[in-house]
């Protein structure tokens, strides 16, 4: 080839937008209510905790608008190696019960509702105190979204496998919302920071705050079982439709029904050390 | 190892003095296209009137006996002339042939002459060519030719989704196919998350899928064998073809190397290079995780080959590949392939051609976590890979191949290492893991009579993992124990480590494949064929995601994970009608897998290094029947495919565990019972060609959920059994259409390609996944409500494209 050839191209870009997501209606095949258990007996690291909550509720439909009942009639008790505890159930399904969670004693769930009797057992797992909160500014992602976010720190010891929960609570309101933060930010275990610092962490960016906030907190120090039950509920609930890490799949949480295998129940029961910060937010 | 290539060598020779013929002469040489110098690969060349015949090996050489005195040759090749050769044989004959590629005659009157039934001679069954030029053809998504989507659409193949990079040949898993570009093993096929193929169909000549019947010098991967060809380019003048679309441009440039003789000169020269603009356009797709920042791909195909004698030429061919994406604050991740090739082909004699190959692959991928504590994931896998490949034509009967090879594989499962300055993350990596895998392979294509024809042959193949870190031994040699008191599986107590020295041998296995297919010719265009393999595969793909997706890696077989064994019998029936014009076929295929690994439910494979923690050990089963009607050439081609089938795994559990799905067969990420696929191209006139797909598959399996629960504040939902339920029908039509652009000057050639992907806009669902829906508080905070819904997922309605190609 000895000539420059000259390519003039026009091209006129006639691409539709063509990828999208609506929202559809599925038929949905339902099943039988079942016995969903959220509750941890837990021991306050820099605060007293002498009332243990659990919360029992029944499963619905997982379309239309009717919401999880709360279950009000059930027997709930706790037992360590010696004593028993027995929970009375104050609103909403919400069972109380008064004394204080210690270290690495082993608890005992039993609850009896509808004829079947449900146990789940779990050790109270130690770990480190939050030493501090702070402010931390981030902007967000995709340039909205951005402001000041509570973050904690701590260190993390280094004789320890650790497992890490943390909740966030502004204005005496736990605030959560289903995104993939909370498999990435609100869980974490130690395996990549062991025995570090963990410095202005922020374990939820999702809430930024004002001036004059109340904010708080709470970090729970929990089993490796406990955190892959969150994981996976963290996965399930933050679904999105180009990845999606964990295939759906039963996730089973550790209350068992003893009476009838088929029906087990859901959630978890867990006993952690918690760790609770409190902060007024001056900006 | 060079020794026992030399006994090797030496039994070969061995026969050859046995068998050899002093009545009959040879006639070897090689199959060239006759404007470039390109080799043809499965040409095939036959003594007219009789039954002696063979098809030009992957490297365009050909090897025949006949008895001496005047022979008619007959040289067929799919879009070429046929070409007649009277030629009187006294001697041994070197005879290198070139053949014209078909120029598009629109006189349907003339006879083209007879065509080839090489399909019904041939023992070759459960395989598939097709040619860049088929590929080119077809209309794709934003007018991207693109080698893995074509193959969709053959029967046996499927994806399991529109955007996949992947595919499925018959119930395999989309990394049980071995794909090979100019025989460096390819890990991820996938550019853009698998919405395109890291394939540039300007640097490849053609590319065959071997579902069943795979040859004995293929192994490796439980399911399929994809061969892709790069041409060698024009060693008798420069070109530059170039192509700019919608989503990327690309531009390849050949050139013959060396003095320029009057057959061209000894060598040629192949650069092609590909980048993508999507960033531009990225904007256009909603779903705001992938719609902004950085985000692009682009790649490098490479080849040259040089004649050093008569009997010798070496070849150099490479890839060079990458995605880019990273959304800050957020999430980053690249990954890509290289591949390099560098192989010396011998011809011993007229009746042996060598081929000794030293190929290197690797795959990387990195990723970047943002959130909390920010920190970059980097894993890799490569390989290196010699071999020796030997064609010994021994006489027109027998043709013997027979090679040995050697892969060392280099695993590197992940080092991490923090982002930031606030990061608390300790940089660490994992060790290195080491493996080799050997193999020697002996076939024999015999024709045992006029109609009958056999291809037998035994793969050994071994595989040795290499020492380099501290094994965990688990108790009572368990890593995953059901506990009964939590009613869930929970990772097995490590006893002790097992410390080997470093590159001893950590655990071996080995594995005998046999793999045999038979043709019983009915008459000259009809026959009937039979086939079974053995395959082993020993790298395992470790991924819960639906299609392959960048951070898949592949992980060597242990004492833990076991190699994969499928076994496979097929049957089918092959007619030709009408002269030859019309090729129908008719397969039916069953197959068995054995150590199928699942992961138990809930369980994340990423940034997990001991993942015989969380797999359950299980097999699959998956037979059909597929049927295919085709016609490759004059103003009309195309084919139809339709394929009824089933796949099936079963995943029991361990321990008085639970299995998945209670331990049932359960159907696969990729079941498709119906997949039916119509592909055409219709030469209008010398300026206009039109073409056209229409695919209806069954939707993919999928889980549902059945209830929902209120835990952590979240609307939790409870999925039913797996793939207890499907996506619904998938179907679309597309059509392009082709402008010859006027050739005003001189060489100069240019075609303008318009097409429309999913032209009556069907709203097929990729995915459909299921939320709870948000609402702002009054502080201004989105909360979840309760309320979950289903949302479908549609990656492409109507898309037109349009593309400018040229050549000069």
């Amino acid at each position: 080839m000895r000539k420059t050839v000259k390519i003039i191209v026009a091209i006129i870009v006639t691409i539709s937008c063509s990828s999208c997501e609506r929202e559809i209606d599925l038929k949905l095949r339902n099943t039988f209510p079942k016995l969903v258990v959220e509750g941890n007996v837990l021991m306050g690291l820099d605060t007293l905790i002498e009332t243990q909550e659990i919360r029992l509720s029944l499963s619905s439909n997982y379309t239309g608008n009717s919401f999880p009942e709360p279950v009000t009639n059930a027997t709930v008790k706790v037992m360590d190696e010696v004593n028993t505890f027995d929970f009375t159930h104050s609103n909403d399904g919400i069972y109380k019960s008064n004394f204080v969670g210690q270290l690495n004693k082993t608890y005992k769930l039993i609850i009896t509702y509808d004829g079947d009797t449900y146990e789940a057992i779990e050790t109270m797992v130690s770990g480190p105190k939050i030493d501090s909160l702070s402010l931390v500014y981030q902007s967000g992602a995709f340039g909205d979204g951005g402001g000041y976010f509570v973050a904690i720190n701590t260190k993390d010891p280094v004789n320890q496998q650790n497992f890490y929960l943390w909740r966030l609570l502004i204005n005496n309101k736990f605030l959560i919302n289903p995104t993939p933060g909370n498999r990435y930010r609100s869980i974490q275990k130690d395996e990549f920071f062991n025995g570090q610092s963990l410095v202005n962490y922020v374990p939820s960016d999702e809430f930024p705050v004002k001036s004059g906030d109340i904010t708080q907190m709470q970090q729970f120090n929990i089993s490796e079982q406990m955190y892959n039950f969150y994981f996976a509920i963290f996965n399930l609930t933050a679904a999105s439709s180009i990845t999606g890490d964990v295939p759906p799949g039963k996730i089973l949480g550790n209350v068992l029904n003893k009476s009838n295998s088929t029906k087990n129940a859901l959630g978890y029961f867990g006993a952690c050390s918690v760790s609770i910060k409190t902060m007024k937010q001056k900006l | 190892m060079l020794t026992i290539i030399r006994n090797y060598l030496q039994i070969i020779l061995l026969v050859v003095s046995i068998t050899a013929n002093a009545q009959k002469h040879t006639i070897s040489g090689y199959l060239k296209d006759s404007l470039t110098n390109e080799f043809l690969i499965g040409a095939t060349i036959r003594i007219a009137n009789t039954q002696i015949g063979v098809s030009s090996n992957a490297y365009g050489f050909y090897s025949l006996q006949t008895e001496r005195g005047k022979v008619t040759l007959q040289v067929n090749y799919i879009g070429y002339e046929q070409k007649l050769i009277i030629v009187d044989l006294n001697a041994n004959l070197t005879l290198d042939i070139l053949l014209s590629e078909k120029r598009q005659t629109l006189n349907e009157a003339i006879v083209t002459g007879t065509k080839a039934n090489q399909r019904i001679v041939s023992t070759e069954m459960s395989t598939d060519k097709i040619s860049a030029k088929d590929i080119k053809q077809m209309p794709m998504v934003l007018g991207e030719a693109d080698v893995i989507k074509s193959i969709q659409l053959l029967p046996g193949v499927s994806a399991p989704n529109e955007g996949s990079g992947g595919f499925n040949v018959r119930g395999g898993s989309a990394d049980q196919n071995l794909i090979l570009l100019d025989e460096a093993i390819v890990y991820n096929p996938s550019h853009l998350f698998g919405f395109f193929s890291v394939f540039n169909a300007d640097a490849l000549k053609d590319a065959t899928i071997y579902k069943g019947g795979i040859p004995a010098k293929y192994g490796g991967r439980l399911s399929s064998v994809l061969d892709i060809r790069m041409r060698e380019g024009s060693n008798k003048k420069f070109a530059a073809t170039g192509g700019i679309g919608l989503l990327s441009s690309r531009l390849t440039l050949e050139t013959p190397i060396g003095k320029m003789r009057e057959n061209g000169a000894n060598g040629s020269m192949l650069i092609s290079a590909r980048r993508s603009y999507a960033d531009i356009f990225l904007p256009l797709i909603q779903d705001t995780t992938i719609n902004r920042n950085k985000l692009y791909f682009y790649d490098v195909n490479f080849r040259s080959n040089y004649r050093i004698s008569s009997k010798d030429r070496i070849f150099l061919s490479g890839y060079f590949g990458r995605d880019k994406i990273d959304i800050p604050n957020s999430f980053g991740n690249s990954w890509g392939n290289i591949t390099g090739t560098l192989r010396w082909n011998h011809v011993i004699n007229s009746k042996i051609f060598l081929n000794v190959s030293a190929i290197y692959s690797n795959y990387d991928y990195e990723i970047t976590f943002y959130p909390g504590n920010s920190f970059k994931w980097k894993s890799e896998l490569s390989n290196l890979n010699f071999k020796l490949d030997l064609d010994y034509y021994a006489n027109d009967k027998h043709s013997i191949k027979f090679g040995v090879g050697s892969i060392y594989y280099t695993f590197n499962p992940g080092n991490i290492s923090p982002v930031g300055s606030t990061s608390s993350v300790v940089g660490s990596s994992n060790p290195l893991k080491y493996a080799l895998e050997n193999y020697l392979y002996v076939q024999d294509d015999y024709k045992i009579m006029d109609r009958l024809s056999i291809m037998y042959g035994i793969r050994v193949s071994n595989f040795a993992q290499l020492a380099n870190e501290a094994v965990p031994n688990y108790v009572d040699g368990k890593p995953l124990i059901f506990n009964p008191s939590i009613n869930n599986y929970e990772r097995g107590e490590i006893a002790s480590f097992d410390s080997k020295s470093k590159n001893s041998l950590q655990n071996s296995s080995i594995g005998f494949e046999p793999r045999l297919s038979i043709n019983y010719q009915i008459d000259e265009s009809s026959s009937v064929k039979l086939g079974y393999n053995r395959m082993y595969q020993y790298i395992h793909l470790l991924s819960t995601a639906t299609s392959p997706t960048p951070l898949d890696i592949y992980t060597p077989s242990s004492s833990f994970i076991k190699p994969q064994i499928a076994d496979q019998i097929a049957a089918g029936f092959f007619k030709n009608i009408n002269d030859n014009n019309y090729e129908f076929s008719v397969e039916t295929y069953y197959k068995w897998m054995q150590n199928q690994f699942d992961f138990i439910d809930g369980a994340s494979p990423l940034l997990n290094n001991s993942p015989e923690t969380i797999l359950l050990n299980g097999s699959a089963r998956s037979y059909g029947v597929e049927i295919m009607v085709k016609k490759s050439e004059d103003r009309f081609t195309g084919w139809i495919s339709y394929t009824l089938s089933k796949a099936e795994r079963r995943t029991p559990g361990v321990g008085g565990g639970r299995g998945i799905n209670n331990g049932q067969y359960y159907a696969t990420n990729y079941d498709k019972p119906h997949n039916l696929a119509i592909t055409s191209n219709y030469q209008l006139n010398k300026k206009w060609a039109i073409s056209a797909n229409f695919i209806v598959q069954s939707g993919r399996p999928i889980t549902y959920p059945e209830s929902k629960y209120t835990f952590s504040g979240l609307s939790v939902p409870e999925y039913s059994e797996r793939n207890a339920q499907r996506l619904p029908l998938y179907h679309r039509l597309d059509i392009a259409v082709t402008f010859k652009g006027k050739e005003t000057m001189k060489r100069f050639k240019s075609q303008w390609v318009f097409g429309i992907y999913n032209i009556y806009n069907r709203q097929n669902a990729a995915n459909i996944t299921f939320r709870e829906t948000v609402s702002t508080t009054g502080e201004n905070y989105e909360v979840g409500t309760g309320i979950n819904k289903a949302y479908r997922l549609t990656y492409f309605g109507i898309t037109p494209s349009v593309t400018y190609e040229f050549k000069f």
